[in-house]
């Protein structure tokens, strides 16, 4: 019974010309959306590539000097574009995608696509999970809307009911033959993406796994849809009215949620402005080791405690140049300043989270969303790692530099200059996006919450039943 | 007979629970969305509030060790840190730039939650660095805020859209539209007369809520009447063309399940699926000029100018004579220093101009496409009210930019010539004014082209009108 329940339905989808037009519509805009993806993911790596090797050219073939002038000198650190961003682009064009090191300071990323686009763009660009978060649930409101409304308008639902039908195999048959077609088209799109994401051969950070659970991911959004859409169509009168509500809800689950999230996450956890948060680093760096400048009160102790330690009564006695060695004890000092900064931002991003996680349950997309970006890695975690690894990077390229100082030259020898050769010795930033399973450590509450929304929307369903 | 109509009306408006529990969600949402604005603001001008007191304390601070330093006092201050140093006071006490909340900033985020409302001007580094935007958790940025923008261009239409879907397909449906055409009255006119009702009450429960939470969270705004008129105007031109959608497709469709799917069809077409392709199609057919080229040309400048710094500063004084000083020709760092950043900012200036025109061009590409969407169209005008568009952003920026170098004309001819910074100095301390952008014209010209989208579909209407047959 479940079976022609099932095949008559799946008929009666595929006689619906809007379901038909519906379905090509969102089936242009992913092609669009991918291949424009496509073109824009190789243009951007091609100037990530150019970008790389020529600011290593230009650091390698720096004029010589002194190794703490090098340092002030700086570089820059780039952050590659991983393959799945094609799917989700995520926070990526707010997040900038170059972090400039310097001695004495951790930078921001800068340059964000965000900063250069006008107002218009606040609104998201064309991408595959635009077109899943945002479209698809609105194919799976037209599937579902009607599946009993209509049946009550018709007034067949009686004699549905006198062929033996039970409630719950009818809503199963009814649930079944909108996932089919759904389960079907998603798992076409995500082979699809995996075939093209696999088969280039310059797409970064491509791996099954992590798109085997983007595809659980978006499948389980779809469930708890579909189970709440054919809830609403049992308990309506009428099929305008089902329409209305399930409209109101991916209303609700895609813009409104969301944005009353940001507004109150941002009133309990907000973050301090950039003015105040420099301010706040500097304040506590004046407190501290200034490898810059002798006469400070920490360099002083310093001083003492170094000529103590080698038993001798002058810098100039040292084994090696005392200003290199003070300049690195100052750039620990202030990168442990800049840690326990950072730190405390980092915190705050946690509360955030987490604010957002326990708004989670009044829309399943803010879950979905933030599985979605991190699997991707073009979520705000990944941003923090390659902050994190760029800044890594930072200290130990100023531990390098200070060390050749401190290594081979005299104190007072400020005409000490490092060579080419020197700048070609030191490592390249490589950069790294977390595995699947680093993520999913940390992501697992997301997806505990979606198999919790599974559930109540499937609960609330089977008690729906009922009420046929 | 119209009045009849529209005393009819007046009655269904008065009775029906539905719309009580509209106006009830109206005021709660409007509520919400007014208060988040408001305390944006408040947020805004707190800080710029604090950073103007903690220039104050600074400058009067500094001012204190001037006046000692030049009664031959002793300050607890290690001697590169004396504020009678030119170049202590450019790049230790940099002056603050800001930019205030605008009058009716309470109605839309825009760009606001994306960058920085001020900033501190030092005389060191280049002028062309000047990097205003804020810290912020991205995920923040890209759920958006629920601010009185999202309701007037997302949430109202959807109310239009649910409370005029089937005004004229009921009637068809439940067989009284027979009667209605029995009735000495055309059916159009009767429609346009439901219509004019529903949308007059709707414009009117909008601009009061509206006027009402202005007055609660944003009373100064009140003080620029012509600005609270052109937010009133764009509001009911958008509103009106949301009603004359509706309008049409009842006349054309008359089916109710149809009207609600076409609109709402209609309703993402123009919140939704313009605004992303817009932006998708910006990117394919302008694409952003690359910021890793612009870094990697402005290395290798900098580059080729740090080799020659020497050369540079005898090069630059050739430049600028008025700086060479006839005292002493001892030059320091900050001598070649300065030198090497303006030949730096003049070698750069054609490059970051180009990047800049190559921005402007492809956001004027996306601008175009605005005229696609009427809900895009509205949108713009509102952030322009609010002043959190991009471009008033960018104007701050160009300003603060140029202030940089009004800061280091007042700072650099006295490192040039040696002399010390005073306190008859510090009296022309140059202080930064921002200056609003006129968007007037812009604001007019969306309005004029919203009120064409609407007198086009007024047109189509009107062509409806003759076709209409009751019977079907």
């Amino acid at each position: 019974m479940l079976r022609v329940i099932v095949s008559k339905e799946i008929k009666e989808m595929w006689r619906e010309n809007l379901l038909k037009y519906s379905g090509f519509i969102l089936l242009f805009m992913l092609v669009l959306a991918t291949i424009i993806g496509v073109e824009q993911y190789h243009r951007t790596n091609r100037q990530y590539q150019a970008a790389k090797d020529s600011e290593r050219a230009i650091w390698e073939t720096q004029s010589e000097k002194n190794p703490h002038s090098a340092a002030h000198y700086g570089t820059y650190a780039f952050k590659p574009k991983v393959a799945f961003s094609l799917i989700d682009k995520g926070v990526n064009q707010y997040t900038g995608n170059v972090i400039f090191l310097e001695a004495h300071k951790r930078n921001e990323a800068m340059y964000s696509e965000a900063s250069d686009s006008t107002e218009i763009g606040r609104f998201g660009d064309l991408s595959i999970s635009f077109v899943l978060l945002y479209l698809f649930p609105l194919l799976i409101l037209l599937l579902c809307y009607k599946s009993f409304s209509k049946e009550k308008e018709m007034d067949t639902l009686r004699l549905l009911k006198s062929q033996n039908v039970s409630s719950i195999s009818l809503v199963i048959g009814k649930w079944l033959a909108a996932y089919i077609p759904i389960f079907i088209s998603v798992s076409i799109l995500f082979l699809l993406i995996g075939g093209i994401l696999s088969s280039v051969k310059d797409y970064a950070f491509f791996d099954w796994t992590s798109l085997a659970f983007l595809f659980g991911g978006y499948l389980l959004y779809y469930i708890i849809l579909m189970s709440l859409f054919i809830a609403v169509s049992i308990w309506s009168k009428t099929s305008s009215m089902s329409f209305v509500i399930c409209l109101f809800i991916w209303i609700l689950f895609s813009f409104v949620v969301p944005k009353i999230s940001t507004n109150i996450t941002n009133d309990r956890f907000p973050y301090p402005t950039k003015q105040m948060f420099q301010a706040a680093v500097k304040a506590d760096v004046a407190k501290g080791l200034d490898g810059h400048n002798p006469w400070n009160e920490e360099a002083k102790l310093l001083k003492e405690k170094t000529l103590k330690e080698y038993g001798v009564d002058s810098v100039s006695q040292l084994p090696f140049n005392y200003d290199g060695y003070r300049m690195q004890k100052g750039e620990e000092y202030q990168a442990k300043i800049y840690k326990k900064h950072y730190e405390g931002l980092k915190d705050i991003f946690f509360e955030q989270s987490k604010q957002f996680k326990a708004l989670s349950s009044f829309s399943p997309l803010i879950p979905l969303r933030l599985l979605s970006m991190n699997i991707c890695n073009t979520g705000y975690i990944a941003h923090w790692n390659f902050s994190d690894k760029a800044e890594s990077y930072r200290i130990q390229k100023q531990r390098i530099l200070n060390n050749d100082l401190k290594d081979n030259s005299k104190t007072g020898d400020w005409d000490y200059k490092m060579t080419q050769e020197g700048f070609k010795k030191l490592p390249h930033f490589q950069y790294e996006p977390p595995t699947l399973n680093e993520i999913l450590k940390n992501d697992r509450s997301n997806f505990f919450i979606l198999f919790a929304w599974v559930a109540l929307s499937l609960f609330f369903l089977f008690f729906s039943a009922k009420k046929i | 007979m119209l009045s009849n109509i529209l005393k009819y009306e007046f009655k269904l408006i008065h009775r029906s629970g539905w719309i009580l529990s509209m106006l009830l969600i109206m005021i709660v949402v409007f509520g919400f969305a007014a208060r988040n604005g408001f305390k944006k603001i408040s947020q805004r001008s707190d800080d710029i509030s604090k950073a103007k007191m903690a220039l104050k304390e600074s400058d009067e601070k500094m001012l204190d060790n001037i006046e000692k330093l030049e009664n031959g006092e002793e300050v607890d201050l290690a001697y590169w840190l004396l504020p009678t140093k030119p170049s202590v006071v450019g790049m230790r006490h940099p002056r603050l730039t800001s930019m205030e909340a605008a009058p009716l900033a309470i109605l839309s985020t825009g760009q606001s939650d994306m960058f920085s409302h001020y900033s501190q001007i030092s005389t060191y580094g280049s002028g062309l660095s000047l990097n205003i935007s804020e810290m912020v958790n991205p995920m923040l940025l890209l759920f958006g805020t629920f601010d009185l923008a999202f309701v007037f261009m997302f949430v109202i239409p959807l109310f239009i859209i649910a409370y005029t879907f089937n005004i004229l397909s009921r009637e068809s449906e439940l067989g009284t539209l027979k009667i209605i055409g029995a009735q000495p009255v055309q059916v159009s006119k009767w429609l346009i007369s439901k219509l004019a009702v529903r949308c007059l009450f709707f414009i009117l429960i909008s601009t009061v809520l509206l006027l009402l939470y202005l007055g609660v969270f944003a009373r100064e705004s009140f003080s620029s009447p012509s600005l609270i008129f052109m937010m009133l105007l764009q509001v009911w031109a958008y509103q009106i063309f949301w009603f004359v959608l509706s309008g049409v497709v009842n006349l054309k469709v008359n089916n109710s399940s149809k009207n609600a799917l076409i609109l709402i069809g209609l309703w993402l077409l123009f919140v939704l699926v313009i605004p992303v392709t817009t932006n998708l199609l910006g990117n394919v057919l302008y694409p952003s000029p690359s910021r890793l080229n612009m870094i990697n040309e402005m290395r290798t400048a900098n580059k080729d100018i740090e080799k020659k710094q020497d050369e540079t500063l005898a090069c630059y004084l050739r430049d600028h004579p008025e700086l060479a000083s006839t005292e002493s020709k001892d030059f320091n760092f900050w001598h070649k220093y300065f030198a090497s950043q303006d030949l730096l900012n003049e070698k750069l200036d054609p490059l970051v101009e180009e990047h800049q025109n190559s921005l402007k061009n492809r956001q004027a590409v996306v601008s175009y496409m605005k005229f696609l969407s009427p809900s895009l169209l509205f949108y713009e005008s509102v952030t322009k009210l609010a002043e959190t568009s991009t471009q008033d952003y960018l104007n701050y920026q160009e300003q603060a930019m140029q202030f940089k170098e009004v800061w280091r004309g007042h700072v650099i001819p006295l490192i040039f010539h040696d002399k010390k910074y005073t306190k008859d100095k510090y009296l022309e301390i140059p202080i930064f004014e921002y200056e609003r952008c006129n968007h007037k014209p812009i604001l007019w010209k969306n309005l004029l082209i919203s009120g064409l989208f609407t007198l086009l579909l007024v047109l189509f209407y009107l062509r409806s009108k003759f076709k209409f047959n009751p019977e079907n």
